[in-house]
């Protein structure tokens, strides 16, 4: 029997190892965002979210480990000739600017997302690969701190700073999957 | 730093068992099965116990046991995955979301000898690197896996083995699980 001790010994070590990390999991949260409008002229839209109102958000916030994955997904129409390249920025805390301008002055604005480009009249759903792949380092850095911070936040859809653009989205939704300890 | 100590501890611990080395065997094998998500991108508003498995993926791969020591086995292995990619409706609209493509590389330390004779149960367990790879994310880190295996020789020098493992990829304090079930053909180049 003696001779199972090593090996007994280097199988608890090894569990050891795994510890804490064999009891989590990733948890996807979908916020669905209302549908607006984004014009040079006319002006732009802020969506203020708050993460506490999702329940499975709140149920999970204290073991929060890592932002796993994300996407924003939606239906994005563009009503120019001109084809545009959609960014969206966020500013950590609240805001409601009604123009670029004023988004692009306030300090507290990151550019999350982007650049997405859409054709001229064209209508597009976003591919959810696509759209992972369109986080910025600094966007992601951002919203893990939003989402282990208050949670509470404002996203903008812009186009690029100071070109003409006039565009929509319906059926819009920020997904996170949240690493969580259980 | 804990993690390291452990592992540091674990290969003296290994070696110290070969110290106690007599004649070698060594076999080649190949293996295939499936392996499936566990608690992965899981939708925490609607979910039941059978959404804790993800669509079912595939895995195949190479092992080489060797039997230098007694008691124990010593198995390198490498195993590359694929798993399905994943469709949801969200907001009205139904998106795709690609699923991994794996590669996995490691040391298995299995208890006794898989390709010996007869009909025989084995557990073992091991530790490697395993990358996981998507559109937008990557994974690369020290993945764990522990199972037991079912081992018969039909025919001189060949076994067949089914196996049943869980195996995790560590990614800072959380990980990424899947449970494997696989059946393998060894052969045996020596003795």
């Amino acid at each position: 029997m003696r001779r199972y001790g090593w090996m007994i010994l280097a199988l608890g070590l090894g569990l050891m190892t795994a510890g804490c990390i064999l009891t989590s999991g990733q948890v996807q949260i979908d916020f669905n965002l209302p549908n607006f409008t984004a014009s040079s002229t006319t002006g732009i839209d802020g969506t203020t979210i708050d993460l506490n109102t999702e329940s499975e958000y709140k149920d999970n916030k204290e073991k929060l480990k890592d932002l796993s994955d994300l996407a924003v997904l939606g239906k994005f129409t563009n009503n120019s000739t001109n084809a545009v390249n959609v960014e969206v920025w966020m500013t950590t805390t609240p805001s409601s600017h009604t123009t670029e301008a004023a988004l692009m002055a306030d300090p507290t604005r990151i550019k999350v997302w982007g650049p997405f480009q859409i054709a001229p009249s064209a209508t597009k759903v976003i591919d959810w690969n696509q759209s992972a792949a369109l986080f910025s380092a600094a966007g992601k850095a951002a919203l893990l701190g939003q989402a282990k911070g208050d949670g509470n936040f404002t996203l903008y859809a812009v186009g690029p700073a100071g070109t003409a653009y006039d565009f929509s989205v319906a059926n819009g939704a920020l997904v996170l999957v949240i690493d969580v300890g259980i | 730093m804990k993690r390291s100590l452990a592992l540091a501890l674990f290969a003296v611990i290994v070696a110290s068992g070969a110290a106690q080395a007599g004649p070698v065997g060594v076999s080649v094998g190949v293996f295939g099965g499936l392996s499936i998500p566990v608690l992965q991108d899981v939708s925490a508003s609607s979910f039941s116990p059978s959404d804790a498995f993800g669509p079912t993926g595939s895995q195949f791969g190479i092992r080489v046991p060797v039997h230098a020591i007694p008691v124990v086995t010593f198995e390198p292995y490498y195993a590359k995955s694929k798993y399905k990619d994943r469709d949801e409706t969200i907001g009205g609209i139904s998106y795709t979301r690609e699923g991994f493509d794996g590669k996995a590389f490691g040391l298995n330390a299995i208890l006794g000898n898989p390709d010996g004779g007869g009909f025989h149960f084995f557990p073992y367990f091991g530790i490697g690197k395993t990358k996981l790879e998507r559109t937008a994310q990557e994974i690369n880190k020290t993945g764990f896996n522990f199972g037991l295996g079912l081992g018969l020789s039909p025919a001189a020098k060949v076994s067949v083995q089914v196996r049943g493992e869980f195996a995790m990829v560590a990614t800072g304090d959380t990980s990424r699980k899947f449970t494997n079930a696989t059946l393998g053909l060894t052969y045996s180049l020596k003795p």
